[in-house]
């Protein structure tokens, strides 16, 4: 067992610590931030530490790594122990609910409409529930923490399979720990979050079944099997696996011309072209349009950037009077630093030597693609792409970058012991959590206008259960992004935007008053219901917008919106007020739709 | 290894029968057999097919990784496969897929069992006492951190506040009025209802407890006054906190 007992022990004190941070925080106490830090260097100090020696068999550092993502999932988990409480996990809620009520997939998602054309997850959450009658939100959690043990053992047996040193696998499995999406991106009840874990399976049963010269079943159908999941699950995943088992088999036919056979890894990318592109005839074609918007919207922006047209995204900006604290800013830049001077070291490192097998190209590749990620946060719309990256480009970072750090092979340049390697490896991750969660995210607290996670308290979910109860399912109204999550997942209503349906309906309520054009987008949006919360006038958001994206100045606000704005609704022939809860009021503005104009 | 060899516990015969049975009870009675330990059903074709289709030497890693990869990637298409079928998805459709994949495996499995084929990795685990402890500690504290953050959510102070509301009868009858009471303590609650053309109409409420709902009726409309009726309700806390709340309706019809 080795120093795994006393591992399990400073992690649990870790958790311990995380805890009271979590408690302090929901007070607003001070200390809370120092409590967090403390808990996650007892989480990943010890294991880093025994990772980088040379002492432990391959099971002790597995199950090292094992427990390092079980228990930074726990972080996430611990944050909300109750309830979803993050954005895209109400959005991937109400895809589960109409699945659960209609047992049919693809009924539209007014909040994500790609997301009910790839309801793997949801279908796997759906069919759990069926058969367990147990509650969504723990099996969600359940779900998502064996995803995440999925995740910690592919990654580590990918890396040993490659690198055929458990030393090297055990550091590279903390270093991917590292990525910007770890914590809580990839922890969260999202299609992603599961997507992953599937792709590198498959990764790793290619891997096998190539090693195994394609005569083991086991590894050939589970291969098989994860990739036809991960195609229904998430697009991107899916396209990332396409892209790198097509570059394998590419690279290893024109390679690796030797004694294992080939043809497993050319099946393997055969069957995921023919997945994804089946999927994509029948069910997913939204998700060329989706990931052009989200993907290429980001590359136009940074060209832009570079020509000087339009002004870089300032990082680390102060939001409604909070800012990251200066500790935080450097260790992010260092991460980052660290990473990027690291990069020709781990990419020289692999290819001396030896002939390099085409599966260290393939990551080889993708390591080069991480300089070019990093030049995607300086745009708006490239920042979610660059953040998604990290956790694929991330495999690659984390294998090459082991073997360049503790691998068998002798290497120049590399941290001469443990006491130079392991604060490195630290900073590392530090940055990697900072740069992925700003602090008002990574601890619960008092409520926020438009905060995501500390926007959702008992006003307004209780406003969504009344909504479920007492109104007709999916009748089209206009809420802010914190109502319209809860009232579409939990309420079972149809929240209007510009996204679903191309009406700026954000401008009908920052407008001051219901003039035509305000009125045309209430009719032509069948309109019955606007949510209105006073609380909107208190601050300016956290998370950039009120609404969505498209709203007078979208990401810019300075001043909170006007108050008289969301009261215009008051004494409007035609609208009756219907439900008031103190800062929550509904109105009916059916009548307004009915009217002929 | 024959098949009655069960080596002092649950074999893998019964094991696959138990699965068996348990999915066929759940297939044609469409409710999950076990409750909550339903989930078993789900990871047991993971692990059979583990066990079915393996090499012969496999270490516990490879066997945790392939059964709960297997187990997710089995649990994503059956319950796709199963909604896409013309039952759409419940417990009976997802029970179907699930019996098929464990059949394929388990007969595997089995085949291969009985012929000799299989051999277990037994890992070498030296415990010492004081390993033992610090397992146990450490555990004990991740327990306890996980309790302090589901106790300090459920204490989390929370606004306080009365939701009030009102909605026509979704077939005849009078119009309702609601109110429910979020404020963690008692309230008193009066409401007055102001009808253009008509005389003011007081609505007394009265106590509502904490987490209680009261549900009223409007009184009928008297004269054909035009414009809406408002609705003001006043509540007044235990612990003194006020609460004015508001609507405006259409009258009854």
């Amino acid at each position: 067992m080795g120093w795994l007992p006393r591992i399990v022990a400073a992690t649990g004190a870790g958790i311990l610590l995380l805890g009271f941070a979590d408690d302090q925080a929901r007070i607003d106490g001070a200390g809370a931030s120092l409590l967090f830090w403390a808990g996650i260097l007892l989480i990943v100090g010890p294991s880093t530490w025994r990772l980088a020696s040379r002492e432990p068999g391959r099971n002790e550092r597995i199950t090292i790594a094992l427990v390092l993502g079980l228990s930074l999932y726990l972080a996430k988990v611990m944050v909300n122990p109750l309830a979803f409480s993050l954005p895209d996990e109400f959005t991937h809620w109400r895809t589960l609910n109409d699945i659960l009520a209609s047992g049919r997939l693809f009924t539209p998602n007014p909040l994500l409409a790609i997301s009910a054309a790839y309801p793997g997850m949801e279908a796997a959450t759906a069919a759990a529930k069926v058969s367990s009658g147990f509650d969504v939100f723990p099996l969600a959690m359940i779900l998502m923490g064996a995803a995440r043990a999925v995740t910690m053992l592919s990654l580590f047996l990918i890396a040993a399979t490659i690198s055929g040193s458990a030393r090297v696998a055990g550091i590279a499995s903390m270093i991917y720990t590292a990525n910007v999406s770890f914590l809580p991106f990839d922890a969260m009840f999202s299609y992603e979050s599961l997507a992953l874990p599937l792709a590198f399976l498959a990764i790793w049963a290619v891997l096998s079944w190539h090693r195994h010269s394609g005569r083991s079943v086991l590894h050939g159908s589970l291969a098989l099997g994860a990739i036809a999941a991960t195609t229904v699950v998430h697009h991107l995943t899916a396209l990332g696996l396409v892209a790198m088992l097509v570059t394998w088999a590419v690279l290893s036919l024109v390679r690796d011309r030797g004694a294992k056979p080939r043809w497993p890894i050319v099946v393997a990318a055969g069957w995921a072209v023919a997945c994804t592109l089946v999927w994509f005839a029948t069910a997913g074609g939204l998700a060329i349009s989706y990931l052009e918007f989200v993907v290429l919207g980001g590359v136009d922006e940074l060209f832009a950037v570079l020509r000087g047209t339009t002004a870089a995204k300032q990082l680390f900006q102060p939001r409604a009077g909070v800012s990251a604290p200066l500790p935080e800013v450097v260790a992010a830049y260092a991460s980052v630093g660290l990473m990027l001077l690291a990069l020709p070291f781990m990419l020289l490192h692999a290819v001396r030597h030896r002939r390099p097998p085409a599966i260290v190209l393939v990551l080889g590749l993708a390591a080069l693609l991480y300089p070019a990620s990093l030049a995607l946060r300086f745009t708006v719309a490239g920042s979610e792409t660059s953040q998604r990256a990290s956790e694929f480009l991330f495999v690659a970072l984390g294998i090459l970058g082991a073997d360049w750090l503790v691998g068998s092979r002798p290497s120049l340049w590399r941290p001469p012991n443990r006491v130079v390697l392991v604060p490195l490896l630290l900073v590392l991750f530090a940055g990697g959590l900072v740069s992925g969660d700003p602090p008002q995210g990574r601890l619960p607290g008092p409520y926020h206008v438009a905060a995501e996670q500390r926007s959702i308290e008992a006003e307004g979910v209780d406003t969504a259960l009344w909504a479920l109860r007492e109104l007709d399912p999916n009748s089209y109204l206009i809420a802010d992004r914190t109502n319209a999550k809860l009232l579409a997942s939990i309420g079972g209503q149809y929240p209007v935007t510009s996204a679903n349906s191309h009406l700026g309906t954000a401008y009908v309520m920052f407008a001051p008053i219901i003039g035509r054009s305000e009125l045309d987008i209430i009719r032509r949006g069948a309109i019955h219901y606007v949510v209105v919360d006073l609380r909107l006038a208190r601050d300016v958001p956290i998370y950039k917008y009120y609404f969505e994206s498209a709203e007078p100045d979208g990401g810019q606000h300075t001043t909170p919106m006007p108050l008289a704005s969301l009261q215009k609704f008051d004494g409007l022939p035609g609208v009756t007020r219907i439900y008031d809860s103190g800062d929550i009021i509904i109105y009916d503005v059916s009548q307004l739709v009915d009217v002929t104009p | 290894m024959s098949l009655l060899d069960l080596r002092g516990r649950i074999g893998p015969p019964l094991l696959i029968s138990l699965t068996l049975g348990l999915l066929a009870i759940q297939l044609v009675t469409d409710q999950p057999p076990l409750g909550g330990l339903g989930l078993i059903l789900l990871l047991m074709p993971g692990f059979a097919v583990s066990q079915a289709l393996g090499p012969r030497l496999l270490g516990w890693p490879e066997v945790l990784l392939t059964t709960l990869g297997a187990a997710l990637a089995l649990a994503v298409l059956s319950g796709v496969i199963a909604a896409l079928s013309p039952r759409g998805l419940d417990a009976s459709s997802v029970a179907a897929v699930e019996i098929v994949a464990m059949a394929v495996a388990s007969t595997t499995w089995l085949v291969r069992l009985t012929g000799g084929d299989l051999r277990r990795v037994r890992p070498r685990i030296i415990v010492r006492p004081g390993s033992v402890l610090l397992l146990v500690a450490g555990l004990g504290l991740g327990t306890a951190g996980f309790i302090v953050a589901l106790r300090g959510e459920q204490s989390e102070a929370q606004t306080s506040f009365v939701q009030l509301w009102s909605l026509p009868p979704a077939s005849g009858g009078a119009q309702s009025l609601g109110l429910r009471n979020a404020t963690g303590v008692g309230i008193d609650c009066q409401a007055m209802i102001l009808r253009p053309g008509e005389p003011t109409y007081d609505l007394p409420i009265g106590a509502v407890a904490d987490g209680q709902s009261w549900l009223g009726q409007l009184p009928q409309r008297e004269g054909s006054g035009p414009g809406l009726w408002q609705i003001s309700v006043h509540c007044a806390g235990a612990d003194g906190s006020i609460f004015d709340r508001r609507l405006n309706v259409d009258p009854p019809a």
